[in-house]
């Protein structure tokens, strides 16, 4: 065993580094270390020539081996790094440093895996065991190859995820496009139809001016829910789809057809004048007029059309969509089966009304509606016996009252009529039941529309401003119409009776008008009859009319039924009413409609009366 | 674990029992039938289950699976993109179980939620090892031994186990005969 000054013997570092061997002062390979000797021994006793190709620092090996003399002290050695090229092993490259050894007996190379090869220690062969104890080397080559490995795994896994997001926006692309299509006709569908009309509007929500040549039609089918009702939904169905087919078949390119509604289709028509889209227009108004045959019937609609181009003034697709919109609603007023075009003063109307519901939203909301009273006098004492809550609003944008024959409509088209049936209600109960308490009990009445008769939970409704208010000395008496008895006298006779439960008396207003059926009066809990206005207006004049009304009082009274004859605003016809029987007088000739205060105040002086008794008298 | 695992028990299961197997193994578990990401980590939850619902499947116990897959362990991370670094971790059966500690603890530094089991190997003399297994999951010893199976495949060494001894919850010690490589060879 050789030793050097340190007593370190040469084989125990041959041990310690796999990657090491000795030269010979010949330059012949004489030790070698763990990995030589057990995947190359073939290389033992060669020249280092022709084992190894110097890849670097050959001229610090040359020096090495060529200089190497006899005593040369250790501290001396070269410290450049040499590289060797195994010939015998793919090249694999070992760096390490060449050491000469003393007295001349050769040098020794301490080597490793170099760092440029470090990926490849296993196509080498080498395992961790090759490398010495403390060589960072294999620590290196191990992350090397951990990192590989990752990366290949993440690189499947992201290969995996690309995969599965194309295949997501795939799917997603075939359910949008099963979305945006009505599966019954084969047209586009509303949710396609809005999209396209918010298709390149900015963040803001500003919508793209459209192109100049662009039109858009709406048609709505007048009469399908009859053939429904007739015919069932199978052949609705056919019928629809026979439509969407008669649409796709006239329309030309450049036309887009969805269908948005139940029996409402819009075409868009894209570079095409307003003649050509007024002329498609009404190829498809006629192709949907044609008899259709499904399920071996023939079945024949009619349509209704709205059309708007852009030349009108309309910036957008949205706004040309509102204005084919208001056109149709046109058509359909004026006369169904129609095709209308949209012109600037049909907006102007619709303005107006978008204004106005808007003016009575705020109304409703900020309680400016106001209640007046009409007095209702007894027709033969004059005696003041009742008053007629009735719903007032002032305008303050416009500056003027509204009549009710214009802000009750749009109460119902806007679903606030109920709101203010329930308003109205709740301040009558509160007068009746203060005027009860003052010694002055009359019964006020308040009036509820058809839509409001309609809800279910009116009964609960009215229990719970009952129970607020707290309930009057004598009945509060609701006023219905004929047209709301007339639907669903099941239902409405259900509400009407527990509307009887909570004390309350029922009226029918404007009884004679011909809607009611006589059986109603029996049917229904009514207790009182209100003389159609019509009927009283010509009972002074027209003979007929008189016969009518004295019929009609006769047979309420009959039946015990109260009666009352409104719109009563000449002496004449309080004189031919006078006649016919017991009844309550209410009209302009006794009291107009009045504030309540004003109202309060008539009660209080005793002038109600007086002035009741003069009209009745006079 | 991380989904290298899975991907073990999920290839194991089709190569021997068929993909319609895997299939319904998924569909009892609750989960996607495709390749788990082999650098995630998944709930051990979901392994065990899959463990579970594959022996219902395969008719195999829990421990004879375990055992099994533990030997297609070895065959599989060769074929894995890990497969180098398991050359890498010893040229033979003794080399590659006492590297396996440093080589995991290296997986560890790439895959931070790895909680790999330790290996500790002491020879007896004689070609015997005590093999000490430490891991914070109790019960896959038959995993372990699964594992020197398909490694004494690996290197191409018989590895008979003369002593088990079970020292608490997931930890254990066995004694091996492992032959020489030679050996095996020539008796093949």
């Amino acid at each position: 065993m050789t030793q050097n000054e340190a007593g370190i013997s040469l084989e125990s570092v041959i041990e310690c580094f796999p990657l090491s061997f000795v030269l010979d002062g010949e330059g012949r390979l004489t030790k070698l270390g763990r990995y030589f000797a057990a995947h190359h021994p073939e290389i033992s006793g060669k020249q280092y020539g022709e084992v190894f190709t110097l890849a670097g620092g050959a001229q610090a090996f040359c020096r090495v081996l060529g200089d190497c003399p006899p005593d040369r002290p250790s501290a001396a050695f070269p410290r450049e790094c040499v590289e060797l090229r195994l010939r015998t092993a793919d090249d694999m490259l070992i760096a390490g440093s060449l050491l000469p050894l003393a007295r001349a007996q050769g040098a020794l190379f301490i080597g490793t895996i170099s760092p440029r090869d470090i990926t490849k220690v296993t196509d080498y062969g080498l395992t961790m065991s090759d490398f010495a104890p403390f060589d960072a080397s294999a620590e290196f080559a191990m992350m090397a190859q951990i990192n590989e490995a990752v990366l290949k795994d993440t690189r499947i896994l992201n290969e995996h995820l690309a995969a599965a997001r194309d295949e997501a926006v795939l799917a997603r692309k075939e359910v949008e496009a099963t979305a945006l299509v009505d599966t019954l006709s084969g047209l586009a569908n509303r949710a396609a139809f809005q999209r396209t009309l918010a298709e390149g509007a900015s963040d803001d929500g500003e919508a793209p001016e459209l192109d100049e040549l662009c039109s858009l039609l709406v048609v709505d089918i007048d009469n399908f829910k009859p053939v429904n009702d007739r015919y069932g939904h199978a052949v609705g169905d056919e019928l629809i789809k026979s439509i969407g087919r008669r649409v796709l078949g006239v329309i030309d390119d450049g036309a887009e057809a969805y269908r948005i509604g139940g029996d409402e289709f819009a075409v868009i028509f894209r570079g095409m004048s307003a003649y050509r889209a007024r002329r498609c227009a009404d190829n498809i108004m006629r192709a949907v007029h044609e008899p259709h045959y499904v399920n071996e019937r023939r079945v024949r609609v009619s349509a209704s059309g709205g059309l708007a181009t852009r030349m009108f003034g309309v910036k957008d697709l949205d706004s040309l969509y509102k204005a084919a919109d208001i056109a149709l609603y046109e058509a359909k007023r004026s006369n169904s089966n129609k095709l209308q075009t949209f012109t600037t003063g049909m907006g102007q109307r619709e303005l107006e009304k978008k204004l106005l519901e808007r003016d009575l939203v705020e109304a409703v909301e900020s309680g400016t509606l106001a209640v007046f009273v009409q007095p209702q006098f007894d027709i033969r004492s004059g005696a003041m016996s009742g008053a007629e809550g009735l719903v007032r609003w002032w305008n303050g944008r416009l500056e003027r009252d509204v009549p009710p024959s214009e802000f009750i409509p749009l109460a119902e088209d806007c679903g606030l009529i109920s709101q203010i049936d329930m308003f109205v209600f709740e301040t009558v109960l509160r007068q009746q039941r203060a005027m009860g308490e003052a010694g002055r009990a009359i019964t006020w009445s308040s009036n509820l529309s058809p839509i409001t008769l309609g809800q279910e939970d009116l009964p609960q409704r009215m229990r719970a401003i009952i129970n607020r208010v707290g309930k009057p000395r004598t009945p509060v008496s609701i006023e219905i119409t004929e047209g709301a008895i007339v639907s669903d006298t099941e239902a409405v006779g259900t509400t009407l009776r527990a509307i009887r439960g909570m004390g309350m008396e029922v009226a029918i207003d404007d009884f004679g008008a011909g809607q009611t059926s006589l059986s109603h009066l029996t049917r229904l809990p009514i207790s009182r009859l209100k003389l159609d206005r019509s009927l009283v207006e010509r009972i002074d004049k027209d003979g007929r009319a008189e016969t009518i009304a004295h019929a009609i009082v006769a047979l309420a009274l009959e039946l015990g039924l109260a009666v009352t004859a409104e719109g009563i605003e000449r002496m004449s016809q309080a004189e031919k009413l006078q006649r016919m029987g017991p009844m309550q007088a209410q009209g302009f000739l006794f009291a107009r409609p009045m504030p309540l205060a004003q109202f309060a105040a008539l009660v209080s002086e005793g002038a109600a009366a007086a002035g009741g008794n003069s009209a009745a008298a006079g | 674990m991380y989904g290298m695992v899975n991907n073990a028990v999920r290839s194991f299961v089709i190569e021997s029992h068929g993909a319609q197997a895997w299939a319904r193994i998924c569909e009892r578990a609750g989960v996607d039938q495709g390749e788990f990401a082999a650098v995630l980590p998944y709930d051990d939850a979901l392994t065990l289950e899959l463990i579970a619902q594959s022996s219902a499947a395969t008719g195999d116990s829990v421990e004879q699976l375990l055992h099994k897959i533990g030997r297609y362990w070895v065959h599989f991370a060769v074929r894995s993109s890990f497969g180098p670094l398991v050359a890498f971790g010893g040229a033979h059966f003794e080399e590659f179980l006492g590297n396996l500690d440093a080589m995991h603890s290296k997986i560890k530094s790439s895959l931070p939620k790895l909680a790999p089991p330790s290996f500790k190997v002491e020879p007896l003399g004689d070609g015997t090892l005590r093999v000490s297994y430490l891991s914070c999951r109790d019960g896959l010893f038959p995993f372990v031994e699964g594992l020197f199976e398909g490694l004494s495949e690996h290197f191409g060494q018989e590895v008979a186990i003369l002593g088990f001894e079970k020292l608490g919850p997931g930890r254990a010690q066995w004694i091996l005969r492992v032959s020489d490589r030679d050996a095996r060879l020539s008796a093949a």
